[in-house]
């Protein structure tokens, strides 16, 4: 097996910071509503921050390290099965979070 | 005739309700008068009784609260026939007083002789408050606080205020020990103070930790990138080497984009992230020179290359965060 | 931002996310049979585009959502107002996995490698069918949301 060019690398880990980022954004979501007591949304009248864009901006921002270990990984002269598994992984965790704790 | 008599009679008797209504609470406001002048002018004792014939001439007037309370606070304060608390309020009442050392060391020669009592803890605690902040020897200002600590007769509120300034103070000194010595020895008496001063020590300990494992990292990493210069045959070829740009965009993107976060976020500090990411570069670096100056190793040698620096990264991040922002370490239980 | 802004934003929102939705879902059946075309890959680069405008659009809204709506939305119905959360959780899992399935297709489409190029694929496909899903839950989710809210002059 031959070694993948830069710029496939590079499009490699771009695949996985977006999954790592899903991935992430789900662990966040649950982790706040596990462990965090939030205000009745329906008592709440302003609140001067958005915590989906904060979530949003730190999972991504976890998801840009997933795309330097993205990039690491796909160093290796080895096949990119991970690929897939981790896109439906970070798929399925987003769609229970959502369905367990919106 | 008979009619303006009763007429007379009835404005008499309405007249005279009025007049006894009118008596105890003029009577009262002349009781709140005189105990009012009594207390400004430290005749506690006669204060006292006036503040109670004020509340006991008419119950329901507006001062009865404020005369109740002065009066439940003189009684608190009555040990001695009010003379200690007459000696504390002469200096307490005088900012330039308390400000002087021999009047200082006089008002701590005469505590010492107050009976028990809450007055006692209270004079402690002004005395150390003068030779701490006023007169700048704090050292002078541990004595009086252990005592106002230890008077059990003293208002508990006094102790436990007692108790803070003491561990601030030993805090300040530098003498952390101490600190924990006396929160430990009134563990209940001011629990948050006991928790902060514990937490302290326990940071002590890990940044004692943590500096002898970037010491230990430090020594290998300067035998190793010796070793890995003379292998490569000069320093020159030495950067390219031992800092891959992978593991440098990889450590300016977890410090740089952390701390553009935590900016954009606007309530926090950023630097501990700066930190960490230099922190993970360094440990990038050690860990890339000993494999060049010493080889790969066996898989032991591995672990122990891997755990090093792991351990390096942890104790970087944890110097990063307690030398700049310790509030951080709080959320974390630390 | 004025009313009449916000209303209008909300309405390009709308617009965009069904394009980027049916962008997703035309997609999908060319990355599931044909290899390496073309017009494959210009739909699914349109569909991240179009999709990532709908997120942008999306931003802008949310502090008017946040100020205007959001409490009224859960004081009317909690089951409405976490519909409508959900939604916004899809949509973020939507916009990644589109660009995921646009970074395998290129890399996919620029490998050398058969079992590499094999395994791209498969990922590509897992991200496309995952984004046109999950799009498609939001903009379903995001119509209810917003007919029922209408209704009751929200």
């Amino acid at each position: 097996m031959s070694a993948p060019r830069k710029t496939e690398r590079i499009l490699i880990a771009a695949a996985t910071g977006a999954a790592t980022a899903i991935f992430a954004y789900a662990v966040l979501r649950g982790v706040e509503r596990a462990f965090y007591m939030e205000p009745n949304p329906a008592l709440l009248i302003w609140s001067d921050r958005s915590a989906f864009l904060w979530r949003a901006q730190v999972a991504l921002y976890a998801g840009g390290l997933g795309a330097f270990g993205g990039y690491a990984l796909s160093g290796f002269k080895t096949r990119v099965i991970w690929l897939g598994a981790l896109i439906a992984t970070g798929t399925i965790a987003l769609v229970l979070e959502a369905v367990i704790a919106p | 005739m008979r009619r303006a008599a009763s007429a007379f009679v009835f404005s008499a008797i309405l007249i005279s309700a009025a007049l006894s209504r009118a008596e105890p609470a003029a009577d009262a406001q002349q009781a709140f008068d005189r105990a009012e002048r009594a207390f400004q002018t430290m005749r506690f004792a006669e204060a006292l009784a006036a503040y109670r014939d004020a509340v006991a001439a008419d119950p329901s007037a507006r001062f009865v609260p404020t005369a109740r309370a002065r009066a439940a606070d003189l009684e608190a304060h009555a040990e001695g026939d009010f003379a200690p608390l007459t000696r504390l309020s002469a200096v307490r009442r005088d900012p330039s007083r308390s400000g002087d050392r021999s009047v200082i060391e006089a008002l701590a020669l005469d505590a010492a002789t107050f009976p028990p009592g809450r007055v006692r803890g209270e004079a402690e605690l002004v005395i150390a408050d003068a030779w701490w902040h006023r007169l700048g020897e704090p050292r002078r200002a541990v004595a009086p606080l252990d005592a106002a600590i230890a008077d059990e007769t003293g208002d508990r509120l006094t102790r436990s205020l007692a108790l803070g300034e003491l561990a601030q103070l030993q805090r300040e000194l530098g003498d952390l020990d101490a600190a924990l010595a006396v929160v430990e020895r009134y563990p209940d008496l001011a629990p948050a103070t006991y928790r902060e001063v514990r937490a302290l020590v326990r940071r002590g300990h890990l940044r004692a930790a943590a500096i002898a494992v970037l010491a230990v990292l430090a020594v290998i990493a300067v035998a190793s990138l010796a070793k890995a210069a003379s292998r490569l045959g000069g320093i020159r070829e030495l950067p390219r080497a031992v800092l891959p740009p992978l593991a440098v965009a990889f450590s300016l993107y977890l410090g740089g984009a952390a701390a553009v976060l935590v900016r954009l976020r606007g309530d926090g500090d950023p630097r501990p992230f700066v930190w960490l990411g230099l922190g993970v570069l360094a440990a990038f670096t050690v860990a890339r020179a000993w494999r060049l100056g010493w080889g790969d190793g066996g898989p032991s040698a591995r672990a122990a290359r891997g755990v090093l620096c792991a351990a390096g990264v942890i104790a970087a991040a944890f110097l990063a965060v307690e030398r700049t922002d310790a509030s951080y370490l709080e959320g974390l239980g630390l | 931002m004025s009313p009449a802004a916000v209303h209008l934003v909300a309405r390009a929102h709308a617009v965009v996310a069904w394009v980027a939705t049916a962008a997703l879902i035309v997609a999908l059946p060319l990355l599931l049979v044909a290899r390496r075309r073309r017009t494959t890959l210009a739909i699914s680069a349109a569909a991240a585009l179009a999709i990532t405008l709908t997120g942008a659009l999306g931003a802008l809204l949310d502090a008017p959502y946040r100020s205007r709506i959001r409490q009224h939305l859960f004081g009317q119905s909690p089951a409405l107002g976490w519909l409508f959360e959900r939604k916004e959780h899809l949509a973020f899992g939507a916009i990644l996995l589109a660009w995921a399935a646009l970074s395998t297709l290129v890399a996919a489409r620029i490998s050398r490698d058969p079992a590499r190029v094999g395994d791209l694929h498969a990922a590509a496909r897992v991200a496309a069918i995952a984004s046109a899903g999950l799009a498609l839950a939001a903009a379903v989710m995001a119509t209810i949301v917003a007919q029922l809210a209408r209704m009751a002059h929200l």
